[in-house]
């Protein structure tokens, strides 16, 4: 019983000490960022990028490179506080699209079967997958493990 | 409270890693049945979990069907048998390490008769074709095959890396976007392939790699260095 009162402190101070953003997970943060489309509140939310490259076309665009979380902003070369797009890495370790699923069951899922190549050496199923409400989008492959999805794409 | 909740949210990020030596089986719906002792068991909803690879005895023969394929199978002769089994041994240590669940053998791949093999990483199921006995670099295609099921068990921040440096984007309504050169044609296929060339051509030809992407090479370092480490 002692015990179980010690195990509730910790929780309760631990709650207690974490601020808002420390409980919000990557993808939270991006919609968050998403709103605004800003490089300060992208700032604000993972800290300042681990580097910033330019984009392959044109060198048009900023890229703030987060190694840990995965992410990708693309930012307009012209207006620096301007988001044009974001991606992340998701590739998570459990079945990524039962998780997604679940998560954003709430909004409209298109769902579009995307062509096989017949030829190649590995088998697939790929799907493409848009939630336009949130300007999400990512495809997933039935014939990999855990449906792991590589990019996940915001407006 | 908050942190509670939180936890269980996060919950299936800390258990799903699957070995190696493990298949990922999705969550499913079983349906009711009766046990052979008579008890009913009712409808339930069995949750994602791993299971392991048993045994060696990977090579199947006709008779099975395969998601994801659609040719037809053949019997394995001793001599293929030996010949799979001496290249596999010969893989990489960490490579090795990905069991295979199963090894089917048929004429020839439906979509391009010229292909040696058919991988289905789901399943951890190499198909190889005639085009394969007559390769001269099966040991290559053993390889190229393996890391078709390795990809799918990276770090995500170290796979991330390697596309970065091997210059993949990904873009509103489309595909993944290859880099414009690359280092074997079908590369630019999918990420998946392009990860499997590259690891072929660490091996096989590690001066071409190291001139081509110097960073993708020593990425690729720092990634089997941790797998051989686990």
């Amino acid at each position: 019983m002692r015990l179980l009162y010690i195990c509730f402190f910790l929780f309760a101070a631990c709650a207690q000490t974490q601020s808002e953003s420390d409980q919000l997970d990557d993808i939270d943060k991006v919609l968050l960022v998403m709103k605004t489309k800003t490089t300060t509140e992208l700032v604000k939310l993972f800290g300042e990028p681990d580097k910033i490259s330019l984009s392959d076309d044109n060198k048009k665009m900023k890229i703030y490179r987060y190694k840990k979380s995965r992410v990708d902003a693309y930012v307009y070369g012209k207006n620096r506080n301007k988001i044009s797009h974001l991606t992340i890495f998701f590739f998570k370790d459990f079945d990524n699209y039962t998780y997604l699923k679940k998560r954003f069951e709430k909004y409209k899922w298109l769902e579009k079967k995307l062509p096989d190549n017949k030829s190649g050496d590995v088998a697939s199923d790929k799907y493409l997958v848009e939630i336009p409400e949130i300007g999400m989008q990512f495809e997933y492959d039935n014939h990999t493990p855990k449906r792991k999805v590589m990019w996940i794409y915001f407006e | 409270m908050r942190l509670l909740v939180f936890i269980l949210f996060l919950w299936p990020s800390i258990s799903l890693a699957c070995k190696p030596n493990e298949i990922h089986i999705r969550e499913q719906w079983i349906k009711p049945y009766t046990k052979t002792d008579g008890s009913k068991v009712l409808g339930h909803i069995r949750s994602e979990h791993c299971r392991t690879i048993s045994g060696h005895n990977y090579f199947q023969d006709a008779g099975r069907e395969i998601k994801g394929f659609k040719g037809k199978f053949k019997a394995w002769t001793q001599s293929e048998k030996a010949l799979v089994q001496s290249k596999l041994d010969e893989l990489p240590s960490w490579l090795k390490k990905y069991k295979i669940a199963s090894i089917l053998r048929a004429s020839s791949h439906p979509g391009n008769p010229k292909n040696p093999a058919l991988t289905i990483p789901a399943s951890k199921t190499i198909i190889l074709f005639d085009a394969f006995f007559k390769s001269s670099t099966v040991k290559d295609v053993l390889l190229h095959e393996l890391a078709h099921i390795a990809i799918w068990d990276l770090d995500p921040v170290q796979l991330h890396k390697f596309f970065i440096s091997n210059g993949w984007t990904y873009q509103k309504g489309k595909r993944p976007i290859p880099p414009s050169k690359v280092i074997i044609p079908d590369s630019s296929h999918s990420p998946s392939e392009d990860f499997a060339n590259t690891l072929e051509v660490y091996y096989s030809n590690p001066k071409l790699l190291k001139e081509f992407n110097p960073k993708s090479f020593s990425i690729l370092e720092e990634i089997i260095k941790s797998k051989d480490n686990r």
